[in-house]
């Protein structure tokens, strides 16, 4: 009875485990973005990324303009194609760290964020320097609170630092 | 017996859960990020690193504007805004401003085009590849054939030919040309490459001119309701040019298309690595709608 239970406990595992391996392969065998064709927004995606109907428009008016001529299949391609190879570069320069490595990319990055925060501000309080520079220590201190901070370098520069 | 049916129902069990896990790894969407964290990290920042590298670029950058500051305070409130700045970017990215933002995404793919370039200048050519180009591309080293030439212009194509037989008795073009009726086109007098004829003689008159052979002249070549007669004084055929004396230009040449194709190889094996998928209903409802 117990070698029949166990069995049996055995079987049931051993079946559990071949569902979630057969789960584990449809997952991976199925793609995130396989409804694609049912999105009325979006013209392509690249890995995760979504290439907008209004951004794939937009560059194909650009195009018809200065061709001066309305855009046929083949200029359709070369725009979309266009399209897809800026966001290929785009990620490329992502995942090389061109965010924190390249100077224009990080200080651009830094300004746009710095310029919002400055313009709710004026929104809600008006074009009020101080009440600007609050707001941006208040969202930069909400950031210090919530974020992870460890140190490692040589005491010295952590001592004056964490004051 | 049963202890060994026992010991291998337990590998293939955990075989096969490895095997799920493993899968499902693979079939998520999550990226891992394990972290190479550079040897001169300061502090991490939510596991990103700001570096002692970094500071010192800060430093540099501060320099003129911090020069009051003790050194101590300086850094101290240096690596605060790296931290800071690093707290911004990484808010950024949550925000997926990295995508949205027209003028960062060009900044980004400059960035890519950038490294891809700076890569393959890094590779350093070497003489016998220089060779090799130089020999398989002659026609973009050689000095193209040149022409001097007067041309002449008439209404009539009879006093073309009292013209041209003058000529051939051993008259001056000009000098006949101005008795028959007929006037000398502003050619510059001097050896012209086949860009530049075009420029005074278009392309017909061109192609004729440059097979014409030096001191000769031209029969009357009636074009529209023109005729021309074409002396050509000179004729310089294309000459290669030595490599020792264009090792500069093919080196230029080769720089140049070697920054090209490994561009479009990078952006080859980007979109074969790449998940790209394209909405065929609505870009065929587009294609119509434009239509």
């Amino acid at each position: 009875m117990k070698s029949t239970l166990g069995l049996t406990t055995n079987q049931r595992s051993l079946t559990l485990l071949i569902c979630g391996s057969i789960l584990g392969i449809l997952v991976a065998a199925s793609d995130p973005y396989v409804s694609v064709s049912g999105d009325t927004t979006v013209v392509a995606w690249v890995n995760d990324t979504a290439i907008g109907k209004a951004q794939y428009s937009q560059a194909l008016a650009l195009y018809s303009q200065e061709k001066r001529s309305p855009a046929n299949a083949k200029d359709r391609t070369l725009v979309l194609d266009r399209l897809i190879e800026e966001e290929l570069l785009v990620q490329k320069a992502v995942n090389d760290g061109a965010l924190r490595n390249n100077l224009s990319v990080r200080q651009r990055t830094l300004q746009t964020i710095l310029d919002s925060i400055q313009s709710d501000a004026v929104a809600t309080n008006g074009s009020n320097t101080e009440s600007s520079d609050k707001a941006l220590e208040g969202y930069i201190e909400q950031l210090r609170i919530n974020a992870t901070i460890e140190w490692l370098s040589p005491p010295s520069i952590v001592k004056q630092a964490r004051q | 017996m049963r202890k060994m049916g026992v010991n291998t129902s337990n590998t293939v069990r955990a075989s096969i859960g490895l095997l799920g896990l493993l899968l499902l790894l693979a079939g998520s969407n999550t990226q891992i990020n394990w972290q190479h964290q550079p040897i001169d990290t300061i502090v991490l920042v939510n596991q990103q690193p700001v570096t002692e590298s970094a500071l010192q670029v800060a430093r540099q950058r501060a320099g003129r504007f911090m020069v009051q500051i003790p050194v101590q305070d300086r850094d101290r409130q240096l690596l605060q805004r790296l931290i800071d700045d690093e707290l911004i970017l990484q808010r950024a990215e949550e925000l997926g401003i990295l995508q949205a933002d027209p003028g960062i995404r060009k900044l980004l793919a400059r960035s890519a085009i950038d490294t891809v370039v700076r890569e393959s200048q890094a590779l350093p050519i070497k003489e016998p590849e220089l060779i090799a180009f130089y020999d398989d591309h002659q026609a973009v080293f050689q000095q193209p054939q040149r022409i001097m030439l007067q041309a002449a212009q008439f209404d009539d194509l009879e006093m073309a030919n009292i013209s041209r037989n003058a000529f051939l008795l051993g008259d001056s073009l000009k000098k006949t040309v101005s008795h028959g009726g007929g006037e000398m086109l502003p050619i510059p007098l001097s050896p012209l490459p086949k860009h530049m004829l075009i420029r005074y003689l278009g392309i017909s008159l061109t192609d004729l001119a440059l097979g014409i052979s030096a001191t000769h002249i031209s029969k009357p070549i009636v074009q529209g309701d023109n005729i021309y007669l074409l002396q050509v004084i000179e004729n310089q055929p294309a000459t290669l040019m030595p490599f020792k004396q264009v090792r500069q230009t093919v080196m230029t040449e080769l720089s140049s298309r070697q920054r090209r194709d490994s561009l479009t190889t990078t952006l080859e094996k980007l979109k074969q690595n790449a998940s790209i998928q394209f909405n065929l209903s609505l870009l065929e409802q587009l294609a119509s709608t434009d239509k």
